[in-house]
């Protein structure tokens, strides 16, 4: 009983680092080996760093998802941003040097502005996340769809930097990834914004009557949200040298994995970005090793499944107590 | 700072909450506010603190008409409140349920310094609990502690209290009340509310009662007493309020029987005998896991050991579908959420237990249905234009009758009452109690969960006392006293 007490002080005082992390470089860890029998390459810095250079994109989606979901929302119009993003960036820039970085900005504030009219309408309006967001979604995917069919755009190709370029042999995509996830753990556990996040999604109401104005986190929660799937698409940009109005669309559900698998509640207040981080690294080196092994697209969303649904009965079973 | 409140009317659907209420909170004053469950205190102070919009009528500080339009501007404005239902956050530690909201949002968390500022609060209430605990592994008592010293903790013009010591006991209690004078001797106003009379006769300067949402007078309090308040505040003379007791024999045969009941974490030892045709009340302190206890018995929760026997046949862990099959009913607390389809009229509410009965080749015979729902209208007489009126219409006492209607449907043995009169006006109270009776007179044993000692005495045999998941007692019919029904719940001498 005393041990119980005892461990979950600790839970109180280190809330993203929890058993979940601890489970989950487990089963990094055993991931890898499993892919160091498939390919002796496998564990290699070149194979290894490829894969962070790739997660980049699932990473800053995944973010955002996490901060929604902690909350007790969720945004599933972070696809259809990702897929505007690209257009617009690829579409506005059109080669030319001096607009890359007005446009990214421009992109990202795009991304921003959308999140903010999500959280304006879910905060004024009192309507569930889930149906606001879908609705955003459809009107993104009706406007990037009017504007263009086919893939388009172009930009320098210096701008490849940000997601190929390696500082030190690190890749800057991965970098910038890490960055971002410390700046917003960082930013949950020590500024009362943060905590103020972990009180709305544990209770609203509570929130709301001590004073937490809970209409302005709303927001600040979805512009975020709205923010890092611009991110995700400025570097899916200087990934693919394009803006494609499909690529996107997986995103919208492959940014809740992580933050499901990484111990986040779906019912909010508890989890953090850190056990989203490990979520995105697990499930990059999974599709890794199922690709050296030469498993199917197909076969892979099945065994993505059933990870979720490995990860939510064994987080179920740990609040029984 | 004083607050006026002017001519405030809410409406909520099925009653009108506040009826054009008015009264004063003055600087330097502790105003006690008092009144029965359902008369409207907690609505009033919701419209004080911004987190309920009045329909009609304003708020105003110093002369100032203001409608606060959020709580956030209400505190800003210096008034804190200490609500009834724990508002707390019960995946966050102690440190931060008692900080957040009052910093600046961007401002840097210095967690160290909120626990040593935590930790200093709780002790100087008399009261230390670890401030990183996560305050879901707390009990209600201490949860209570934190919200007092929440509310303390800040620089409040007016602080109100609403039932501060529901939970809490003794030395506590004296801990907070003299906290409550220093801070009126310091000038602030301070509203205070509580069903325990004596702590109000020795606190407050002046009592405001309200009845049925209406304000009934304001005086100073020494020209007041607890026999002239209690009948100010119900309206009546006293011994109206309940119908007269029962004669009731000793009856010998258990219908049920319940032993050393464990279900994790609210109920750690459950024991109780109920007799034929026995009304037992079982009181206890909010929280003690009385409501959970009810549950388990009737399958809605895991029982993990003890025994629950039915005419002597075992019947534990079996499926609330089971337990209905057998004569066992439950009406439980929350009428809102675990008892009222409320989508649905009211012929659907009353047959949704039995609906078997209602049924041709498996569909239901809406003819039947309507003309057992009218007959049932009129027994218990729920004020309803008639059978296909929706539940949701009516007034929080037609919509408890509706689902005792359902239930003693169900109960020919055993039926499960958790707080049948919360939330329901005085008249509507009283016809419950006499629903009570008819059914114990008609042989079916009744378990009463009440937070309201008064009912329990009037209305109960006998009374069990739960405490921490155990019960700690059961009192014989003279036995029965506020006194010694609270010496149990609190668990002191």
């Amino acid at each position: 009983m005393k041990a119980v007490v005892v461990n979950f002080q600790r839970l109180g005082r280190a809330r993203q680092w929890n058993i979940s992390t601890i489970v989950l470089t487990v089963m990094i860890a055993l991931t890898i080996l499993i892919g160091t029998l498939v390919n002796s390459h496998f564990a290699s810095w070149g194979n290894l760093s490829n894969i962070l250079e790739q997660a980049a994109g699932l990473g800053f989606a995944s973010i955002g998802q996490t901060l929604t979901i902690l909350t007790g929302g969720i945004d599933l119009s972070i696809g259809m941003i990702i897929s505007a993003s690209t257009v617009f960036l690829a579409a506005t820039v059109d080669g030319r040097d001096s607009l890359v970085w007005p446009m990214v900005i421009a992109t990202l504030a795009m991304g921003t502005s959308i999140g903010i009219i999500n959280g304006v309408v879910i905060s004024r309006l009192k309507v569930h996340p889930l149906i606001v967001t879908l609705g955003m979604a459809a009107i993104l995917e009706g406007c990037i769809l009017l504007f263009t069919l086919k893939p388009t755009g172009s930009i320098p190709f210096w701008f490849e930097e940000f997601a190929w370029g390696r500082l030190n042999g690190i890749p800057i995509a991965a970098l910038s990834m890490f960055v971002a996830f410390i700046g917003v753990a960082l930013f949950l556990s020590r500024t009362g914004l943060g905590r103020s996040l972990y009180a709305y999604g544990d209770n609203i109401e509570a929130a709301r009557l001590r004073g937490i104005p809970v209409n302005r986190v709303c927001v600040f929660v979805y512009a975020t949200s709205g923010f890092f799937a611009a991110l995700a698409g400025v570097y899916f940009v200087s990934r693919t040298g394009i803006g494609d109005p499909r690529i996107g669309v997986p995103f919208t559900l492959t940014s809740i994995t992580p933050v499901i698998v990484g111990g986040t509640l779906l019912s909010g207040g508890k989890g953090g970005v850190i056990g989203t981080l490990f979520g995105v690294l697990l499930l990059s080196l999974i599709g890794n090793v199922l690709n050296h092994m030469n498993v199917s697209t197909s076969i892979q969303w099945v065994i993505q499944g059933l990870i979720i649904l490995a990860a939510v009965s064994f987080y179920l079973r740990k609040g029984d107590k | 700072m004083n607050v006026d409140v002017v001519a405030v009317s809410k409406q909520f659907p099925g009653t009108l909450a506040l009826d054009s209420v008015s009264m004063s909170i003055r600087a330097g004053e502790i105003h006690a506010l008092i009144g029965e469950n359902g008369a409207g205190k907690s609505t009033l102070i919701k419209v004080i603190g911004g987190a309920i919009t009045p329909d009609s009528g304003h708020v105003s500080i110093d002369g100032v008409h203001q409608n606060f339009a959020t709580p956030r501007h209400a505190l800003k404005a210096g008034i804190h409140i200490i609500h009834q239902e724990l508002m707390m956050f019960p995946q966050l530690s102690v440190a931060e349920n008692i900080f957040l909201g009052n910093e600046p949002q961007l401002k840097i968390v210095r967690r160290k310094q909120w626990e040593e500022k935590a930790l200093s609060l709780l002790e100087s209430l008399g009261h230390p609990v670890n401030p990183r605990t996560l305050v879901e592994n707390l009990s209600v008592a201490d949860q209570q502690m934190i919200e007092i010293a929440r509310a303390l903790s800040q620089e409040a013009q007016v602080l109100i209290l609403d039932e501060p010591t529901s939970v809490i006991a003794g030395d506590e209690v004296e801990m907070l009340l003299n906290r409550c004078r220093e801070l009126r001797d310091s000038n602030v106003a301070i509203l205070y509310i509580s069903h325990r009379l004596e702590e109000i006769f020795e606190i407050s300067d002046k009592i405001t009662v309200l009845k049925d949402g209406k304000h009934v007078v304001t005086r100073p309090t020494r020209e007041l007493n607890q026999y002239s308040l209690t009948e100010l505040m119900v309206g009546r003379p006293v011994k109206d309020r309940f119908p007269p007791k029962r004669e009731f024999g000793e009856p010998d045969r258990v219908i049920l029987e319940v032993r050393n009941l464990v279900s994790p974490p609210h109920v750690l030892d459950g024991n109780f005998e109920l007799k034929e045709g026995e009304i037992l009340g079982l009181g206890g302190l909010v929280g003690a896991g009385r409501s959970e206890l009810a549950e388990a018995v009737f399958g809605a929760r895991k029982v993990k050991s003890g025994t629950v026997k039915l005419y002597g046949n075992e019947v534990t862990g079996s499926l609330p579908i089971e337990m209905i099959k057998r004569g066992v009913g439950f009406v439980s607390e929350d009428r809102q959420t675990t008892g009222l389809l409320k989508l649905l009229d009211i012929a659907s509410n009353i047959t949704v237990a039995t609906l078997e009965q209602f049924c041709k080749r498996n569909l239901i015979d809406r003819h039947k249905e309507r003309t057992v729902a009218r007959e049932e209208i009129e027994r218990f007489s729920i004020a309803a234009p008639g059978p296909e009126a929706p539940v949701a219409t009516l007034s929080g006492g037609n919509q408890q009758k509706t689902l005792l209607s359902r239930w003693s449907r169900v109960a020919k043995l055993v039926l499960i009452l958790d707080e049948p009169t919360r939330g329901v006006d005085v008249g509507a109270k009283t016809e419950i109690y006499r629903i009570i009776y008819s059914l114990a007179n008609a042989g079916v044993s009744i378990l009463l969960i009440s937070s309201e000692m008064t009912e329990l005495i009037a209305i109960a045999d006998r009374v069990a006392v739960m405490r921490e998941g155990r019960i700690t007692g059961l009192l014989e019919r003279d036995q029965v006293s506020e006194n010694s029904i609270l010496r149990l719940a609190m668990g002191t001498r």
